[in-house]
């Protein structure tokens, strides 16, 4: 029989409730379950006859999902503020690494601090757009959202790094908006939005 | 007193009755159903699953507060009654109780043959 508590988290997750909640509200249920469960053998009911009757007893996958979706305020952000947590937030990490490496960089140069910070921050530079595309890709798979908003985001943001240019002289750093780089962009692309659409794909075909 | 607009007073029931149950002790969700179940002598039963969105929603409001346990090998949430889940509760008591007595009021009407 198939597990009526796995179908009510994957509906959950689609209709934009926080994986940590669902993953509370089933562990809750599946425990209440059990707790039925083991009431009703206690009082003589067979138990091939007592999953089945504590499950009505819970409630039917319809009632549970709908009870969990009449409280729009346990909805995650990214549900009720797209925009915000998918657009927003990952490109103001995006200008925020970039701001701060440049900070560091003068820092570095002033105090006279290792060579090799420069190039230590480039690596980072180089990075981070891939850690906050990756990041992107998994909560989005995480959270079975659709794939407008996650992709929008993970192109924004890699259009932010490959933009920007940080400008390395003697004593000095210069930030400068130069327009997007295609090579550094496709690379970027190539590694994080080509997994994430065929791991997406995968995930709705599964 | 009248009031401009009653709260869905019906949606609410869940709620007071959870809030009731558990002001004089913490409780994880199978106890607090069962709990509602004998102070109700079985009136209200609920889908018993659907307490746990109210709860969850209670606590994100800081109606109450929560504590995980592991009670003979299975993990508990446990909810307690907050400062302002008890306001709350003081708060829904007196909307129901309003309520419930215009409510008697029109029913023992007498009838006009």
């Amino acid at each position: 029989m198939r597990d009526p508590i796995a179908g009510l988290r994957e509906r959950l997750l689609r209709a934009g409730i926080s994986p940590v909640r669902v993953a509370r509200y089933s562990a809750e249920l599946s425990e209440h379950l059990a707790d039925i469960t083991d009431e009703l053998i206690a009082n003589g009911v067979p138990p091939a006859r007592a999953h089945g009757a504590a499950l009505s007893r819970l409630g039917d996958p319809e009632t549970l999902a709908a009870a969990m979706l009449a409280q729009p305020r346990l909805r995650s952000l990214p549900s009720r503020l797209p925009a915000l947590a998918w657009l927003a937030l990952p490109l103001a990490v995006e200008l925020g690494v970039i701001a701060l490496l440049a900070i560091l960089l003068v820092a570095a140069g002033r105090q006279g601090l290792a060579p090799m910070a420069p190039l230590i921050i480039d690596l980072l530079l180089l990075l981070a757009p891939l850690g906050i595309a990756w990041s992107i890709a998994v909560s989005a798979l995480r959270r079975r959202t659709g794939i407008a908003w996650p992709l929008a985001g993970m192109l924004t943001t890699l259009l932010a790094a490959t933009a920007f240019d940080l400008t390395i002289g003697s004593d000095a750093v210069a930030v400068s908006l130069s327009g997007p780089a295609p090579g550094r962009l496709a690379l970027y692309a190539l590694v994080t939005i080509t997994p994430f659409l065929l791991l997406h794909r995968y995930r709705r075909v599964r | 007193m009248a009031t401009s607009k009653n709260p869905p007073f019906l949606n609410s029931v869940p709620e007071l009755l959870i809030l009731q149950c558990l002001k004089d002790r913490q409780m994880y969700g199978y106890e607090l159903v069962q709990a509602i179940r004998s102070a109700t002598h079985d009136h209200i039963v609920l889908a018993e699953g659907v307490v746990y969105p109210v709860l969850h929603m209670l606590e994100r409001e800081g109606a109450l507060s929560t504590e995980r346990r592991t009670v003979n090998g299975r993990s508990r949430i446990y909810y307690a009654l907050t400062d302002r889940g008890t306001a709350r509760l003081a708060d829904l008591a007196s909307v129901w109780r309003r309520l419930t007595a215009a409510i008697a009021g029109v029913l023992g009407e007498p009838s006009h043959a």
